[in-house]
């Protein structure tokens, strides 16, 4: 390479890097330049904007779907229980044993105000998934009240027990009565109407129809043609709630002398008071009584009942609750010394939002006949979201 | 060696008495100003108390209080009755309720925009998507673009009930998450409407609103708002548990008192009384 060459290089270099320098020292973009920037970024800010109302229609369909559910895990020490009730004779003195009692979610998809879909299995049976509910809910949106029908397998609505999500339920079990003997199961394949705050503020009317299998019963349709009705009419003050209902079925029965129709009908009333103590908070008194006929299974069984209980329920600041119960069941009142008298204690601790521990003693007593030691104590870890 | 031990139990035991007591407040969008205004002033005048503000929306706030995870909600709207069972079915009591505030619930437009008034009439068939073009109610020849809040907020609630008497928001509305957002919006789309509270008017204008079209319009002022003749004011809330009790009782009663109804004025929102 020639000395000439060399210097050519080098100038044409510097010439190169000055006009680069002046270029990045000083704002030499043209007006063109500037335009086609700006639109450029204008491009880009409404692709994002566009996107983020994708975004925005896509999380306010999601929205529309809540997921909810709980999971009750148990440690339960029984009295002389039975091992296993599908085990018949197989009892042991004292039975412990570790249990999921509930395992719970539950899907409502709520499109707009007018309409909900609602599904909810229960995965923790030993039959595998069963669906607790599942019904379609219609609000009309022309009186302004908000009047609902229900259609599909859903609530019972005799009392307040009955309809008392088991999550929110101080106690681990409904009352004897109301849970285990006339609405086992809590539930039925129907259709209901509700009037929310009708003619004032906090009353409520509901009125429905039902198959009357209850949830428990393997049809899958009506085995009769009988249908069971249901009505209930609540008050509620916010410090004091109050309530009757009735029910009446008539029913196919196959007993051992042969067929026959039975009926079940109950009548009964409710009321609780809620109030406040100072330092310790709030706390409720209240109960409930049915009377009438027949019990939810079998059908066979054609028996004048009656049965209540009473409650008590206090919180202790933000974390800690005591409740007890005290209930009466009689199932056949033609009959003496016959009626079960249940006593419950019961303590919660409220770990976070989420998580509730239950220590509870229940205490059932039959007077006038041989007295069966079935205590039950139980620990439950509750996680609900 | 036993005095060292001594001293070691009682400052231990000491060391909570001693400690700062803290009150979280939870909720409305709205009152987050108010609430960070009232927390700052208290906490300069009482050193051992910590307020803890977030905001959320009052639907959020309620949850919360619920759920046990905030002591004060803040609310624009009244609990529903539902929220109210709620509350009972965790702590067996239905809450208590606080007036801490009162609003004007404003309407906001661009400040270009030569709209001077509108009525609950017009407003709802805007909101509700029966009138999308701003000529129609008095404006230029041009498409109306309704921007609204998300439906966990208090604002959106008691605008639907108040305003368009319980019906849908047109699905058109621009759902965003706080008032700034709202006030935002408007203020570079001259072609945007939105609402909110009155304290957040900055950079639009605040539209005289009118009950009926047989009314006269009113903008959302102290003495407009005071004596009822600004259709659209509300109470803004506190809710507890129960009834407010100690460092609790204290704040919420200098909130409510002389000194904490100056701040209500100073962001721009009305005094309870």
């Amino acid at each position: 390479m020639t000395k000439q060459k060399v210097v050519t290089k080098i100038g044409g270099l510097l010439v190169l890097g000055l006009v680069s320098v002046r270029a990045f020292g000083q704002d030499t973009m043209t007006m063109e330049e500037m335009r086609a920037k700006l639109e450029e970024m204008k491009s880009q800010m409404d692709g994002m904007s566009e996107t983020q109302q994708t975004m925005l229609t896509d999380v306010g369909n999601l929205k529309k779907l809540k997921v909810s559910g709980y999971i009750q895990a148990r440690y339960e020490e029984h009295q002389d229980h039975p091992v296993d009730a599908t085990t018949p004779g197989a009892t042991a003195d004292k039975q412990d044993s570790f249990a999921i009692r509930r395992g719970r979610i539950k899907f409502t998809y709520t499109a707009n105000p007018t309409s909900q879909y609602v599904i909810y299995p229960d995965l923790s049976t030993k039959d595998g998934v069963t669906l607790k509910e599942a019904y379609v809910k219609l609000t009309e949106p022309w009186t302004g009240t908000g009047i609902n029908l229900v259609f599909g397998q859903q609530n019972w609505f005799f009392g307040r027990e009955i309809e008392r999500s088991s999550s929110i339920r101080e106690f681990p079990e409904r009352s004897r009565v109301f849970g285990k003997a006339v609405f086992d199961g809590e539930r039925d394949k129907g259709a209901r109407i509700e009037f929310p705050d009708l003619i004032t503020p906090g009353l409520n009317l509901k009125a429905g129809i039902f198959n009357g299998n209850g949830i428990k019963s393997p049809q899958t349709f009506d085995n009769d043609k009988y249908k069971h009705t249901m009505g209930r009419l609540a008050y509620s003050l916010g410090w004091l709630d109050l309530g009757v209902s009735g029910e009446y079925a008539r029913r196919f029965a196959l007993t051992s002398s042969g067929n026959a129709n039975t009926a079940k009908k109950h009548i009964g009333a409710d009321a609780f008071f809620y109030y406040e103590l100072p330092v310790a908070g709030g706390g409720s008194l209240g109960g409930e009584w049915l009377k009438g006929e027949g019990v939810q299974s079998p059908a066979a069984l054609q028996a004048r009942n009656q049965g209540y209980f009473i409650s008590e329920v206090q919180n202790l600041g933000d974390l800690f609750q005591l409740a007890a119960r005290y209930d009466v069941y009689d199932p056949d009142l033609d009959v003496d010394g016959d009626a079960i008298h249940t006593t419950t204690l019961a303590g919660n601790y409220f770990w976070d939002d989420n998580v509730r521990l239950t220590l509870a003693w229940e205490h059932p007593v039959t007077v006038g006949f041989n007295e069966v030691k079935d205590d039950t104590k139980t620990l439950q870890f509750q996680y609900k979201f | 060696m036993k005095t060292k031990i001594l001293s070691t139990i009682l400052a231990t035991i000491a060391l909570p008495l001693s400690a700062a007591t803290t009150i979280t407040i939870k909720g409305s969008d709205t009152m987050i100003i108010l609430n960070q205004r009232w927390a700052e002033a208290y906490m300069g005048k009482n050193p051992n108390v910590v307020i803890q503000v977030t905001g959320g929306g009052s639907g959020t706030g309620i949850s919360a209080l619920i759920n046990g995870s905030t002591d004060i909600c803040a609310a624009s709207r009244p609990m529903k009755q539902d929220e109210k069972l709620k509350l009972r079915d965790r702590f067996n009591t239905t809450g208590t309720e606080i007036p801490a505030a009162r609003d004007g619930l404003s309407v906001y437009l661009n400040e270009s925009n030569p709209v001077k008034e509108l009525s609950f009439q017009q407003l709802e068939g805007i909101y509700r998507g029966k009138i999308t073009n701003w000529k129609d109610v008095g404006g230029e020849d041009a498409k109306i673009i309704l921007y609204s809040r998300e439906n966990n907020s208090g604002t959106y609630a008691y605008f639907k009930e108040v305003v368009l008497s319980g019906k849908d928001y047109s699905p058109l509305a621009q759902s965003l998450p706080g008032t700034a957002g709202v006030v935002n919006a408007v203020a570079k789309d001259k072609l945007g409407i939105g609402y909110g509270g009155a304290a957040y008017a900055k950079g639009i204008k605040l539209c005289p609103v009118k009950k009926s079209a047989k009314v006269a319009a009113y903008e959302p002022s102290l003495e407009n708002v005071k004596s009822g003749k600004y259709p659209i004011s509300r109470y803004l809330y506190y809710y507890t548990r129960v009834k407010p009790s100690g460092e609790i009782k204290k704040f919420i009663d200098w909130v409510t008192g002389p000194e904490g109804q100056a701040i209500v004025s100073n962001v721009g929102y009305f005094p309870i009384k």
